[in-house]
């Protein structure tokens, strides 16, 4: 307050700066006269008075002048003045402020574009009012090997949970489906969620029309509403304004509309839930979960979904943990005795969701930063060579009375003058890279389609601006600044600038040369990685499409089409035998988890004469006889299945080679026995296939087991949803619209989903990598062009300023080529000096890196010996040119221009 | 003026602001007060009181107004402000301890 009120006196002094000089004049006018008044009173001539009043006064203007200033208003004045003064200067040098502004706008632009995209993803809050005290429960068992987030606590611990608990302010139980939707007569298969009464509670998220998922939703009898999303209602119904109502079908029920959600919200998205429906990237759907009150009672079933909570305001993260692993230690006691040891985990929901973006994030942030520093360091280099040229200049300022502080100060403003026309131009730069960046999104980035340049990226950028004029500006500025006056003067306005600016243009250009091999040695580290992912073999073609068939198990209660196994085995077959016929097909077959879908089947196993562990689990996959070959999965060994491996015959396996090494110690695993449980039948294998890389394209293929689709346990559910993989020399539309066209003559309410080849599939799996490589690549592009491009300035000015001598070592005899030597040896020497920094560095930071990494090593000797190569050779691109300059210097002109 | 003792840093502004105290009046009169009171030992160099009383304006402990001068002239009087009233009370307290330890000083040795 006091600060804006001092500014203001100022601002106004300063406005009324005239009308306040002829007030002083006036006052200091009255002072003399008065004086003069008083020395006649004591007996002096009039002449007299006047001169000793004036005398005893001193200088009227210094007083003038002093008293202006110590209104606090001069630095204002001198500001305008270095603002007009920096104005001309910079217009004068046209093109050298032009280059210091492109270099630096494209620094602040790419810095710029990059914080939006962090911004969105990471800085911005979720809409779930305070994020930050959403948590996830787990109820985590140690008898299995999995990771916590996938045990949601199974229904009766959920809600002893929350009867018992007191952190909560609010706790929700919901699981994920997938349903058909029909509206009118268009069909989609959406995600979705089955929430109770406390869903949108929790999440503090209401909806744009209608009401949410009550309590008195979940009795039965009235379960049939649905809330939709904003994009749903766009989509599906045409935004109409009486949407409410409304009926739509969902798996061939109808279900009434009673609300809907605004644009922003789509929970459960994908990145939301760390073990959560792989199928489900943004959730279109709710609707009541209704549970029975046997479900709600049911303690044995497996997960009843994923638990949220919200904190109480002042229960820490910790607090509540305490209390729930209490909990949960009584409640361990009432379930079954051979599966105990159910334990209590609170996950924060922010670090769930964004935990795993958040390193690529600081990545990306780290490069742009670097190559903000590195054209910093190209700006200040330029400016240190034009403050060469200003040497006379600031000398005659200095001369004339101007003090350091004051040189100082002209300097610094002309850089912020830079830097802010940098900061205009690097708007609209951040703009296009943003439009870039938006084009490379991978997809599974959350939230990431909503960076934009709002106003905290705008704070973002000023705040650069001011700190990037501070970096470039300020060694220019004093070592500009340092003048002796007296030596200044002696020398006839030659010298006088005091230190060797040279030493701190070359460590300029070693730091820059240095973070660019930092830069690049990350880069090279990750195209290394990149490369050796595409060469990954995934064990599977990929020119085989594979779409979504989904029987859930509702429609399979609902519906007497559905109702036995037969009928479900008739539905999958009859599918095959539409498709395989047509002519080009050349296989078709279901999988219950395709690979790379984000679902993986596991079971837990025996391996007859092995010393199992106890309930060790492996990747499982049902699959129909021509899966394999549809997907070209080489046999091994032994025979793939028939249609005659069905649940009337011996129950048989299929193994992968890594299975078959691993417990039977050699790739000939068949007439070897397994089982799925300790006391169930013993199953044959009868064949050995290829490993497929089923998780990720990254992480080597573990132990498969492949079990007959039909082959089921008595009393076992059919498999409610799978995928049909199609090998053909059809292209992937026709494929498409034939499996379309087929599933519509067997059952008209089924909609496919999730349609893909398998190649995009692999492009997906490997489109972060490809993401978070090019951004790097692009980086490194720039920062490497912007160091040669400071090499070579450097190089340039040197060999101008070193004309004369060099036309002095021509007379004396020098060869050209020898003068190419001394120059192209000035710049290898720094190239030297900065590589050596520059390795030393990375052989320090691209441990950093290592989680970024796949099948290369942090100090990968390719990378690190290729990088000083090719840096090496820019250089010394960048050093011939100066230095063919300075050989073709004329050696009469040269002495006669010194 | 040559013989005038120097003044102590920041000393002047403590007088100026005691002798407004008791009332408001111009540049000059304040001069010839800090003058008479110092029996002829302090004599403000004006090139210093104009500056000193404008930086004083300007941090708002004085303010000032035209007004009509003893001889009918148009003078510039300073008067002491609320915020320049405690300041003095300040500026006096910390110069009773200053003086007093210089003098505890000067007489111990």
């Amino acid at each position: 307050m006091r600060l804006l009120q001092s500014l203001l006196r100022r601002w106004r002094s300063f406005l009324e700066k005239d009308t306040s000089n002829v007030e002083l004049g006036e006052e200091l006018q009255f002072h003399l006269e008065r004086q003069t008044e008083e020395n006649i009173a004591s007996g002096m001539s009039p002449e007299q008075a006047r001169a000793a009043a004036k005398a005893s006064f001193g200088s009227v203007t210094e007083a003038t002048e002093d008293s202006y200033n110590a209104r606090g208003v001069a630095w204002i004045e001198d500001l305008l003045r270095d603002v007009r003064y920096g104005w001309r200067t910079l217009l004068k040098h046209r093109s050298f402020s032009f280059v210091i502004v492109l270099t630096l706008a494209l620094g602040i632009g790419a810095c710029t574009a990059i914080f939006s995209l962090v911004n969105a993803v990471l800085v911005r809050s979720l809409p779930y009012g305070d994020s930050e005290r959403l948590v996830y429960l787990f109820t985590p068992n140690s008898h299995f090997k999995l990771p916590s987030a996938a045990f949601g606590p199974c229904n009766a611990d959920f809600f002893d949970l929350k009867k018992q608990s007191h952190s909560f302010a609010g706790m929700t139980l919901f699981q994920q489906g997938t349903y058909n939707l029909a509206v009118d007569n268009r069909l989609e298969r959406v995600g979705a969620a089955k929430v109770d009464g406390d869903f949108f509670s929790t999440l503090q998220s209401a909806p744009e029309l209608g009401r949410d998922i009550s309590a008195s939703d979940q009795q039965p009898g009235s379960e049939r509403v649905v809330v939709i999303s904003h994009v749903l209602w766009q989509s599906m119904f045409g935004g109409r304004i009486d949407i409410l109502g409304r009926t739509l079908r969902l798996d061939g029920t109808p279900y009434q509309v009673v609300g809907v959600m605004p644009t922003d919200f789509g929970y459960p998205h994908r990145s939301d839930l760390a073990q959560g429906n792989g199928h489900i990237e943004t959730t279109q759907l709710w609707l009541p979960s209704a549970l029975t009150p046997e479900q709600r009672a049911d303690r044995e079933g497996g997960p009843g979904g994923f638990a949220l909570g919200r904190l109480k305001p002042g229960v820490a993260l910790r607090q509540a943990q305490v209390e729930m692993s209490t909990i949960m230690s009584r409640l361990d006691l009432i379930h079954r005795p051979d599966l105990r040891g159910w334990g209590a985990d609170v996950t924060s929901f922010r670090d769930t969701a964004l935990g795993p973006v958040r390193p690529l994030m600081w990545l990306l942030m780290g490069a742009v930063g670097l190559v903000l520093l590195i054209a910093c360091g190209n700006a200040a280099n330029l400016l240190l060579a034009r403050a060469a040229n200003r040497t006379h200049e600031l000398g005659v300022r200095a001369t004339l009375g101007a003090g350091r502080g004051r040189l100082l100060r002209q300097m610094l403003t002309e850089s912020l003058m830079l830097a802010a026309a940098a900061g205009c131009l690097g708007i609209g730069l951040a703009y296009l890279f943003l439009l870039a960046l938006l084009k490379l999104n991978p997809g599974d980035l959350p939230r990431m389609q909503d960076a934009t340049l709002d106003l905290r990226v705008m704070a973002f950028l000023v705040f650069v601006t001011v700190l990037t004029s501070v970096l470039f500006g300020i060694l220019p500025s004093l070592s500009a600044t340092r003048i002796n006056v007296a030596e200044f003067l002696k020398s006839g306005g030659m010298r006088g600038i005091v230190g060797d600016r040279r030493r701190v243009r070359n460590g300029l250009v070693i730091a820059q040369v240095a973070l660019v091999v930092v830069l690049l040695a990350g880069t090279g580290l990750l195209l290394r990685s990149y490369a050796n992912v595409l060469s990954v073999n995934t064990g599977f073609s990929a020119s085989t499409v594979a779409v979504s068939v989904q029987l859930s198990p509702q429609i399979m209660q609902l519906r007497p089409q559905y109702d036995t196994v037969q009928k479900v085995r008739n539905f999958y077959q009859g599918l095959i035998g539409k498709i395989k016929p047509i002519h080009g097909i050349q296989a078709a077959g279901f999988v219950d988890s395709l690979p790379l879908s984000n679902s993986e089947g596991l079971t837990f196993f025996e391996v007859e004469g092995y010393p199992n562990e106890k309930n060790q689990l492996v990747e499982e996959r049902r699959v129909t006889p021509d899966y394999l070959a549809a997907m070209q999965i080489p046999l091994v060994k032994g025979r793939g299945f028939t249609d005659g491996d069905d649940s009337g015959h011996p129950s048989v396996a299929i193994v992968n080679e890594a299975f078959a090494r691993k417990y039977y110690g050699s790739s000939n695993a068949t007439g070897h026995h397994l089982r799925t449980s300790n006391t169930g039948p013993w199953i044959t294998v009868v064949g050995v296939v290829g490993d497929v890389r089923n998780m990720s394209l990254e992480a080597a293929a573990a132990p498969q087991i492949y079990f007959p689709f039909w082959q089921l346990d008595t009393n076992e559910m059919p498999i409610p949803g799978a995928y049909f993989a199609v090998r053909s020399l059809l292209p992937q539309v026709q494929v498409v619209s034939e499996i379309r066209a087929a599933l519509r003559s067997l059952d008209p309410d089924m909609a496919i989903a999730d349609i893909h080849s398998m190649g995009q599939l692999e492009t997906q799996a490997t489109a972060r990598r490809r993401f978070q490589t090019t951004l790097l690549t692009l980086f490194s592009a720039i920062a490497m062009f912007l160091a040669v491009v400071g090499v070579y300035g450097l190089l340039a000015y040197s060999v101008r300023r070193r004309t004369g001598e060099i036309g002095v070592r021509m007379a004396l005899g020098s060869s050209r080529v020898r003068v190419v030597r001394l120059v192209v040896r000035e710049g290898l020497e720094l190239l030297g000096l900065g590589l050596l920094v520059g390795m030393a560095g990375a052989f320090a930071l691209t441990r950093l890196l290592a989680g970024f990494l796949y099948d290369v090593p942090a100090l990968d000797p390719l990378t690190f010996s290729l990088v000083p190569m090719l840096l090496s050779i820019a250089t010394l691109v960048a050093c011939l040119i100066p230095a063919c300059r300075a050989a073709a210097v004329d050696p009469m002109d040269a002495l006669r221009h010194e | 003026m040559t013989k005038s003792t120097e003044l102590l840093q920041g000393t002047l502004d403590l007088l100026i602001l005691k002798v407004l105290s008791l009332e408001p009046m111009h540049g000059w009169a304040i001069a010839q007060r800090i003058r008479q009171l110092s029996k002829d030992v302090l004599r403000v160099n004006q090139g210093a009181l104009y500056p000193a009383l404008h930086r004083l304006e300007h941090q708002a402990w004085i303010e000032a107004a035209w007004g009509e001068s003893e001889n009918n002239r148009r003078a510039k009087y300073y008067s002491l402000t609320k915020a320049g009233r405690a300041r003095l009370g300040a500026e006096e307290h910390s110069w009773d301890r200053l003086s007093t330890a210089v003098q505890g000083v000067l007489k111990a040795v």
